[in-house]
């Protein structure tokens, strides 16, 4: 930053000396709002929750009828004998949903970054989902989903594909692809925008270098493109993976956990213990083991993966 | 559609003819597919209802109706609920700028012991799963008396929003030319008066930029919202729409529901129109550029 400029007068190389000693105290002091603001709402209720989830709390009982609880909620979780298939909904739900989205967005960034006419419409078509609310998505989906009135029965059904309607996110066979194409579709404009700007990255001159030497396009996507992508998709993963493990809002919206649980997360199941049968301690216990899961996986991934950027 | 079947001369031609129609064919799938579900949406909330519940769907409403905005419209909890969600992401937008403007600037251009740890400890606050947040926070509000009230939401808003804003702000500051900067302290400027006078106005259309981001995060929540927020006068209307669509007669009411999901897909659409290229750099703003 405090660049030697050969022309400097006196006075700016004053200027900037002053600068430099007074620079870093400033600095720190721009930090400060922002650093309590997040040590008081993020970092203290995050305590908060792990302390909470040794305690006991039912709502019923009042917000003030806090008590020692031992492991008593982590227990409960695993004495629950649909515990594994919550942790197994978690696991479909995460990285079903990463591995369409990668692959779909990836895919999608190779296509739309070769010289094509109307380049940028196509390109702006790939960002709609991002506009569209979780809740709206869920409306739409569920619209063209739907097992009587919907669009997709009807065209498959005259196609002669399938024989009779069927209610695609409520069935159980038929619920979790459902669920997990909503899920790409509406995840797509991040990886893709991001896989987009990491292709953008690549210089064109070691393509056209592989073009003299005969390098297939296969081969120019081995050696080159997935090699030099290699950074930008190692944390995309990794912020998708995380994100939608503990994502909320479109499987609320689009199942609430139903039917009959089949589709709940642990992050689904944490809102529901907490307040639809107000063990609110409970719930914390179980974002607990949510994040806890997702540290050791995280660690395991950066270890794996020898994340070097 | 037609047009870009044609391929283009030049050294961009590869592979068999087969392999290129069926690359084409591959992206006229996969772009149709995601744009599909805004037509059928947008298409369905103009039909009447008897030609939605119809068994041979048309493919364009005739007769065009309102009837469906005109039923959103005049509902009351949809419509308080809409107002709610503009002061709410409104004052989140405004309060996670606040807060992270100066932090922002501070991670760009400064130069302190332990930097880069406190931009992970920043990043690391994104990665934190919102429930475990929200539930405690729900404790403490309880105690504040601040659960069931605009300043609640927009402070349990504030804790997802603002690692955004910190990154997202970060990025277009480090993208300014310090140059620009230094030319105004050789004029005599402090530091302080340089950004206010230099920076500040050339980083406007950036901080819009990320100031709609978060508004776009606050308004699409329901967690937080139905965490902290119970009586009409607070709940938001993304809220109020998913209980509408899951309430025991809304199969008969899509055109209503898709109606209501169209308006509340208008600001994040209008953002868009008008601010297009700052939008990708907030969806890049943590991987590519962390």
């Amino acid at each position: 930053m405090d660049r030697d400029h050969n022309q400097n007068s006196g006075r700016l190389r004053k200027l900037l000396t002053r600068a430099s000693r007074s620079q870093a105290v400033v600095g720190i002091a721009l930090l400060l709002p922002a650093f309590t603001f997040f040590a008081v709402f993020i970092i203290y209720p995050i305590l908060h929750a792990v302390w909470l989830s040794f305690q006991d709390l039912y709502l019923m009982r009042g917000i003030d009828s806090i008590e020692p609880y031992g492991f008593g909620n982590f227990r409960r979780f695993f004495a629950d004998p649909r515990w594994t298939l919550y942790v197994r909904n978690t696991v479909i739900w995460t990285f079903g949903s990463v591995v369409g989205e990668v692959g779909l967005g990836l895919l999608l960034a190779l296509l739309l970054n070769r010289r094509i006419p109307f380049r940028p419409v196509w390109r702006g078509i790939v960002i709609l989902p991002w506009l569209m609310p979780p809740v709206v998505v869920a409306i739409v989906w569920r619209w063209i989903l739907d097992g009587e009135w919907g669009i997709l029965n009807y065209v498959l059904m005259n196609l002669g594909i399938i024989q009779s309607r069927i209610s695609w996110l409520t069935n159980r066979s038929t619920m979790w692809i459902s669920i997990l194409v909503i899920s790409w579709w509406k995840s797509i404009p991040f990886s893709f925008v991001n896989l987009l700007a990491g292709l953008q990255m690549i210089p064109e001159e070691l393509y056209e270098a592989a073009i003299v030497d005969g390098a297939s396009l296969w081969h120019r996507f081995r050696m080159i493109t997935l090699p030099l992508l290699r950074p930008v998709l190692v944390v995309v993963t990794l912020l998708m993976t995380i994100w939608r493990s503990h994502d909320f809002n479109l499987l609320w919206a689009l199942t609430r956990g139903g039917p009959g649980g089949q589709s709940t997360t642990l992050a689904i199941l944490s809102y529901r213990v907490g307040f639809e049968f107000y063990r609110v301690a409970y719930g914390a216990s179980i974002g607990v083991l949510l994040m806890a899961f997702m540290l050791v996986f995280t660690g395991v991934y950066m270890r794996r993966i020898r994340l070097d950027i | 559609m037609m047009r870009r079947r044609r391929s283009r001369p030049g050294r961009q031609i590869e592979g068999s003819f087969v392999f290129r129609r069926a690359r084409d064919l591959v992206t006229v799938i996969l772009l149709a597919w995601i744009a599909f579900p805004f037509l059928w949406g947008l298409i369905s909330s103009l039909k009447t209802a008897d030609a939605i519940f119809s068994r041979v769907p048309t493919l364009l409403p005739n007769p065009v109706t309102l009837q469906h905005y005109y039923w959103a419209f005049t509902n009351a909890r949809f419509m308080r609920g809409l107002l709610n969600s503009f002061v709410v992401a409104g004052a989140t937008a405004l309060l996670a700028m606040t807060i992270c403007a100066a932090a922002a600037y501070s991670l760009a251009r400064y130069r302190y012991r332990f930097k880069k740890s406190i931009m992970t400890f920043f990043v690391s606050t994104q990665m934190l799963p919102r429930v475990l947040v929200a539930i405690p926070l729900f404790v403490i509000f309880t105690r504040l008396r601040l659960v069931d009230t605009y300043l609640g939401l927009v402070l349990g808003y504030a804790t997802f929003a603002a690692p955004f804003a910190i990154l997202m702000l970060r990025g277009f500051f480090a993208g300014f030319p310090v140059e620009l900067e230094e030319s105004a302290w050789i004029d005599g400027a402090s530091r302080l008066q340089a950004f206010f006078r230099i920076v500040l106005p050339l980083i406007v259309p950036g901080i819009i930029a990320t100031g709609l981001f978060a508004f776009v995060l606050a308004w699409n929540d329901l967690l937080f919202a139905m965490i902290l927020a119970r009586s009409a006068s607070v709940v938001p209307a993304a809220v109020v729409l998913n209980n509408l669509a899951h309430s025991q007669f809304a199969g008969t009411n899509y055109g209503g529901l898709l109606a209501g999901g169209v308006i509340l897909t208008l600001p994040a659409v209008i953002f868009f129109l008008s601010l297009q290229h700052h939008l990708i750099a907030g969806m890049t703003a943590g991987a590519t550029k962390g």
